[in-house]
C-alpha cells in the first residue's frame, strides 16, 4: 500500500508484480522498468541480499553508479530493517491494521499474499 | 569507545543509525527486564548462529518444545534456544499453536524480550554485512538480576503476546513487542532512524538519498522474500 501510495504522489506507475519477484514491466516513458527509478536494480538488490552479502557485493558497483552512496547505504538500511520488522511481525502475530486489510484487498488477491505462510496469523478475516 | 564509529564504513552513515546502533549495542550485555546480561548475549550469539545456519530444511525431525529442556541457568534453556533458531531464521513458520506453547513454557516477558533480541541484533548484522563491514563483536556482560514488571495497560489482544491495548492509535508493528518497554524503545528508534525518520505519514519523502518509493520498493520484496503478510 505505501508503495503505491508513494508512487501515486510522485505521478510515479508502479509495477506491485515486481516486489512478488514477477519481474517488472516496461513502460515507453521508462524503458525497461516502471516509474520508479531504477525499480529492476533495486530488486535485484534486495533478492541478492536475500541470499547474503557475497551476493550484493557484486551488485555494488551498479548501485553506486545508480543511486549514488547515500543510495546504497538507504538501499541496505531498508532490507536489514525490514528483516527485523518481519521477523517481529511474525513471532508476535500481530494482525494486519485495519485500514491497511481495508485498502489492499484487490492487491493481496492478486500478489497471492493471502497464500503466504504468515497471513494466518495476521489476517483478521482468516 | 563507540562500537560502531563513522570510519568503520566505507561510505558515510546517517548519524541517527550510528547513534541507535550505539545504544542497542550498549544494552545487550545488561541485565533486561526478563533475561540477565549474560541471557541476552547467549540469545545474540544464538541468533548469530542461526543466520549462519539458515532455515532447516522442511520435513526435518524437530523436537517439540515440551520435550525441551526449559529451565534457564546462567545461559539459555534448550527451550530457549529452539525459539531464537525458530525466530531467527524461520520466522516465516511460526504458528499460532507453536507461539502459544512457546508462550506457555517460557513466559510473555522471556519471550517477548528474546524476540527483541534477535529482531534487534539481525539488521545491525546484515547493514554492516551489505556494507562489506565485519559483523562487530557482542559487547561485554554486565552482572545484575533482571528488572521485571509488567507494564500498565498491556493485555491480551488479537497477536500472540500481550501488547498495549489501552487507546492504542499507532499501527501494530509498532506495540508487537510492547510487553518489554524498554527494547521495544530501542527498536522503534532503530526503525525510524533506518527507515522513515518520523515521517511514516508523508508520502515524499526528502530526508533519504532514495525516494520513498523505491524505499517502499525495497521494503515490500525484502518482506515477501520473507513470505511475511504483515
Amino acid at each position: 500500500m505505501l508503495l503505491r501510495e508513494s508512487s501515486d504522489a510522485l505521478d510515479q506507475v508502479v509495477d506491485l508484480t515486481g516486489t512478488i519477484g514477477g519481474g517488472v514491466r516496461g513502460d515507453a516513458q521508462h524503458g525497461a522498468g516502471s516509474g520508479v527509478p531504477h525499480e529492476e536494480l533495486l530488486t535485484a538488490y534486495a533478492e541478492a541480499a536475500h541470499d547474503g552479502p557475497e551476493a550484493v557485493g557484486l551488485l555494488d558497483d551498479q548501485m553506486l553508479q545508480a543511486v549514488g552512496p547515500g543510495g546504497l547505504v538507504d538501499a541496505a538500511a531498508t532490507v536489514a530493517v525490514f528483516n527485523g520488522l518481519v521477523r517481529s511481525a511474525d513471532a508476535t502475530g500481530i494482525p494486519l491494521d485495519e485500514y491497511v486489510m481495508a485498502r489492499t484487498v484487490d492487491e493481496r488477491a492478486e500478489l497471492g499474499l493471502n497464500e503466504y505462510a504468515g497471513s494466518a496469523n495476521s489476517r483478521p478475516d482468516s | 569507545m563507540p562500537a560502531f564509529p563513522q570510519d568503520s564504513f566505507d561510505h558515510l552513515v546517517d548519524e541517527q543509525i550510528l547513534a541507535t546502533f550505539e545504544q542497542t549495542w550498549d544494552c545487550l550485555g545488561r541485565p533486561g527486564t526478563w533475561w540477565t546480561g549474560a541471557q541476552r548475549m547467549a540469545i545474540a550469539e544464538a541468533s548469530r548462529s542461526a543466520m549462519d545456519d539458515g532455515p532447516r530444511p522442511i520435513g526435518l525431525a524437530i523436537p517439540a518444545l515440551v520435550d525441551l529442556d526449559h529451565v534457564d541457568g546462567p545461559g539459555i534453556s534448550d527451550l530457549a534456544l529452539e525459539v531464537v533458531r525458530r525466530v531467527t531464521s524461520e520466522s516465516g513458520r511460526i504458528t499460532a499453536a507453536w507461539a502459544a506453547e512457546a508462550i506457555g513454557l517460557m513466559g510473555p516477558g522471556r519471550y517477548v524480550e528474546l524476540v527483541a533480541m534477535v529482531v534487534l541484533t539481525v539488521p545491525i548484522d546484515i547493514f554492516c554485512g551489505l556494507l562489506g563491514r565485519p559483523q562487530q563483536s557482542l559487547p561485554e556482560v554486565v552482572a545484575g538480576e533482571p528488572v521485571g514488571g509488567v507494564p500498565d495497560g498491556v493485555a491480551a489482544g488479537e497477536a500472540y503476546v500481550p501488547w498495549l491495548v489501552d487507546g492504542w492509535k499507532g499501527p501494530n508493528v509498532a506495540r508487537a513487542l510492547s510487553y518489554v518497554p524498554a527494547d521495544n524503545d530501542r527498536r522503534l528508534a532503530m526503525v525510524s532512524s533506518m527507515y522513515d525518520g518520523s515521517e511514516f505519514f508523508e508520502m515524499v519523502w526528502s530526508h533519504r538519498s532514495l525516494s520513498r518509493p523505491q524505499i517502499e520498493l525495497l521494503a515490500a520484496r525484502t518482506s515477501a522474500l520473507n513470505e511475511c503478510f504483515y
